[in-house]
């Protein structure tokens, strides 16, 4: 993270003080308090409500670690957040910021749905599956495409239009799944048909794991792998680096541009897709949220960097999780545990700044 | 001609909670700092504004504890884009969610409570005496909350305040160039502060608004993007507060539509006519975008 | 350029045809604060060589100790990061990549502002020393000892208008401000003034 560069880097910081103060500035006492304070204040809040606090920390401890299911549904936020953070990873490092993870996703899902149960629904495994995932990633690609072409095309802020269109993405699957794409034989609920079954990863040890998980840490690996050591990979940090830089050596950087926000959106489709042949198995309404916009928070968390968003992912899906089990166990809205969530982000945010001088 | 006014009536009141977090965060905005997070001092304000109004059936305290509630988001917003150089689309977002944890967490206790009551100490609509005879303007525009009549004067009093006093040209100097605000002597540092905390302010004030007088209910999320729509209005504005009235009604006109076709059984999908706020502050911003690099206070130029 | 109209080429075709260009800011122009001396080197200099889809870096590495221009330019350590070294070094670096590809033409603009002396005297021998070779040089600038110490013909734009060229050996300097000021006092209906003077 980047605050051991600060640290290392600067002798002569006028700012931080003497012996004594620099305990308080290094990297161990900001990582603890990282964790310490929103562990503390989260408590605070759910003693001020009466709750136990005690009992709450039991809960979200066991409901992680404490069974073999709840480390799979971990795995499978982790699985999912890992590509969302990829989706704003990429378009971060040529200066564009894409908060469209959700809608990306959805679309990438739903499009997975509709392929699976129609189209696709008589290929073998071997050669429906990856059509599946490129499916997913087209859709999701394509919904990136008319964000970024507000950018290009209208001169629109990336950030809102692809925030707008996730709310607008909400509408239009929610539209689809009450009407022409509704279940007959789903008892009136608002989802697809279910997907041909040979197109279903299998799941592992009695919980929803699959092998999505692997895909996605390969991905970030694999882009881990673009950016530091190819060419592409040059162009695309000479962009980020500099874009005057970049037009002076003759790049292209809206095309550029343009490409990566398409292939962000086509990863964030992909993390639909494997929501559908993983774990799902047909689109219904809600299924996947908060994944996009946990993962752009889990991309800023790491600074961007994409075999560092593994770990953030698994943070952040760990406390999704115990959210969910919080719910049932202590009968506090799952939204309660974005209060624990934020407060790290918020504490990695305050402790790992820089200060003004 | 009833339709017409009750459109009329409902885009004035949808309009007022935007029209309230627009100002804000355009007053923001002109010190330079973009605040995603009115999004969550919305929620905060309505969220506590609603049970402070729940409690004392008294307008003035709600308002005051909304004020506070999103003042506090805002701080912390300045706090982190400031004081931490964080990104501010970044922190913007974080505090939004955080702010939706904690309403939902805090407001759990009155999710299934309406304020009925409507003439308690000014919760309900108070009709001005001459002018709200006047037919369909008299009852849309005149016969709304208290709230609302402030937010007619909102834009007129920054609009005053940016173009005509001395202190409104120190703010939005911050904006563009804060070295020169410096070298004459005043502090860019507090007055962005006191900008984004003020957006706050008025971002809660606009939650009280939809949550006590428009919706008369708490839901957990139930700003629903609006203070998004509304940084995304600053733009469409080209941060001109006097255009914040055009912006503001344009979503509350979307939002009236919605109402009235969905009241009126008009066959068109309910998911469309939800959707049409939001396409429409895209379509807006479209037409906007191209135009609008001369206006833009420099400051805001490395983020947008 | 070469004959062919190139109002209209894109960047990187300029740069094919052998065009180059310095600034007076490279850092907010035309190289990037992160990377390494070596790697800003890649982009518009030394021609980066492809191995197994990445550059080849340590190809590029043994050009760069090759170059004489880059020795006698005096460009720090191929490791260093560019946004550490002084605003000297950092114009060092922009020379020697535009100076390797032995340029057509080369744009020099305002080359020498805000620098040290050892390397405003490198920038004149750089620019002195491709002329010699056969290179094009267009300087822009407003110092007029400078323009007249290297500089073969002058040109003044003012008030949308060219005047020249000039040879500096005929013309006197004083001479040459009248019709710079003369463009200012043209230019004073309008809004616009800014007289530049070229090479």
């Amino acid at each position: 993270m980047k605050t051991k560069t600060a640290a290392a880097k600067q002798p002569s910081d006028a700012g931080r003080s003497v012996a004594l103060g620099s305990f308080f500035d290094s990297t161990p006492f900001r990582a603890l308090i990282c964790f310490v304070a929103p562990v503390t204040i989260f408590g605070l809040l759910l003693a001020s409500e009466g709750k136990s606090v005690f009992e709450t920390y039991k809960t979200i401890y066991f409901s992680i670690f404490g069974s073999v299911y709840g480390i799979g549904e971990v795995v499978i936020r982790a699985t999912y957040l890992i590509l969302t953070s990829i989706a704003a990873i990429l378009p971060a490092r040529v200066g564009l910021a894409n908060a469209g993870g959700e809608g990306q996703m959805a679309m990438g899902a739903v499009g997975t749905a509709v392929v699976g149960s129609t189209i696709f629904s008589r290929l073998v495994t071997p050669v429906g599956i990856p059509m599946m995932l490129l499916a997913g990633m087209f859709f999701g690609a394509l919904w990136a495409g008319i964000g970024i072409y507000c950018y290009m095309r209208l001169g629109m802020n990336e950030t809102l239009t692809t925030i707008l269109m996730n709310y607008i993405s909400t509408f239009i699957i929610a539209m689809l799944l009450f009407g022409v794409l509704r279940d007959p034989k789903g008892w009136n609920y608002p989802q697809t048909v279910q997907i041909a079954k040979q197109l279903r990863f299998n799941m592992y040890f009695g919980t929803r794991m699959n092998v999505g998980i692997f895909i996605a840490i390969a991905m970030a690996f694999f882009v881990w792998f673009v950016i530091n050591k190819t060419k592409a990979g040059f162009v695309i940090r000479t962009i980020g680096g500099n874009q005057n830089a970049a037009r002076f050596a003759g790049i292209n950087v809206k095309k550029v541009q343009a490409l990566v926000f398409l292939a962000a959106g086509a990863v964030a489709g992909l993390a639909g897709a494997i929501m559908i042949v993983g774990v799902e198995g047909r689109m219904r309404t809600g299924a996947g949220e908060t994944m996009g916009f946990m993962g752009f928070l889990a991309a800023g968390m790491v600074k961007n960097s994409p075999v560092l968003a593994i770990l953030s992912a698994f943070l952040i899906g760990a406390l999704n999780v115990a959210g969910n089990s919080m719910e049932i166990k202590t009968g506090l809205p799952a939204a309660s545990i974005q209060i624990l969530i934020m407060l790290v982000l918020l504490t990695i945010m305050t402790v790992g700044g820089k200060k003004k001088s | 001609m009833r339709d017409l006014t009750t459109v009329l009536a409902c885009m004035i009141s949808a309009g007022t909670p935007i029209l309230y977090a627009l100002i804000g965060d355009l007053i923001g905005e002109r010190a330079g700092i973009i605040s995603l997070s009115v999004e969550g001092s919305m929620l905060c304000g309505a969220c506590i504004g609603f049970g402070t109004a729940v409690a004392t059936h008294n307008m003035l305290f709600a308002v005051l504890s909304g004020a506070l509630a999103g003042g506090l988001i805002g701080f912390c917003q300045a706090f982190l884009t400031i004081d931490r150089k964080s990104n501010m689309m970044a922190s913007g977002f974080v505090l939004m969610f955080f702010a939706m944890g904690l309403t939902a967490f805090y407001g759990r206790s009155l999710l299934n409570i309406s304020i009925g009551g409507a003439n308690s100490a000014g919760l309900g609509k108070i009709a001005i005496p001459v002018l709200s005879k006047i037919p369909v303007l008299g009852t849309a525009l005149f016969t709304q909350d208290i709230l609302t009549y402030i937010s007619y004067l909102l834009p007129l009093i920054v609009y005053f305040f940016i173009y005509k006093t001395k202190y409104g040209l120190i703010l939005c100097s911050v904006g563009e160039r804060p070295e020169v605000t410096l070298a004459y002597g005043y502090n860019p540092r507090l007055i962005q502060y006191g900008a984004v905390i003020m957006a706050g302010v008025l971002a809660g004030i606009g939650g009280v608004q939809m949550s006590v007088i428009y919706t008369m209910g708490w839901a957990n999320n139930m700003v629903n993007g609006r203070g998004f729509i509304a940084t995304a209005l600053v733009i469409l504005c080209s941060w001109k507060p006097q255009r914040a009235y055009l912006a503001a009604y344009l979503f509350g006109l979307a939002q009236a539509l919605q109402i009235f076709l969905q009241v009126h059984s008009v066959p068109v999908s309910m998911y469309i006519t939800l959707m049409l706020p939001y396409l429409l502050t895209l379509v807006a911003l479209g037409f906007i975008s191209s135009s609008k690099k001369p206006t833009m206070p420099e400051k805001l130029k490395i983020v947008i | 350029m070469d004959e062919v109209n190139i109002t209209k080429a894109s960047i990187k075709h300029r740069i094919e045809m052998g065009m180059r260009m310095v600034t007076e800011d490279p850092l907010r122009d035309n190289v990037v604060p992160g990377f390494s001396v070596l790697q800003n080197m890649a982009l518009v200099g030394i021609p980066p060589e492809r191995r197994r889809g990445d550059i080849d870096w340590e190809a590029m590495q043994k050009q760069f100790e090759s170059f004489d221009s880059i020795k006698t330019l005096g460009v720090p350590a191929s490791n260093r990061i560019t946004r550490d070294l002084s605003g000297g070094n950092v114009q060092r670096v922009a020379f020697a990549r535009a100076v390797i590809s032995n340029p057509k033409l080369l744009i020099a603009s305002y080359p020498s502002r805000g620098l040290d002396v050892a390397t405003v005297n490198v920038v004149y021998n750089t620019l002195l020393r491709l002329k010699a070779g056969g290179t094009a040089v267009l300087l822009i600038s407003e110092d007029l000892n400078e323009l007249y110490a290297i500089s073969d013909r002058i040109v003044v734009l003012a008030a949308n208008t060219s005047f020249g060229p000039f040879d500096p050996k005929e013309l006197d300097m004083k001479e040459l401000g009248k019709i710079m000021l003369k463009g200012q006092e043209m230019e004073n209906e309008d809004k616009n003034s800014s007289s530049e003077a070229a090479v």
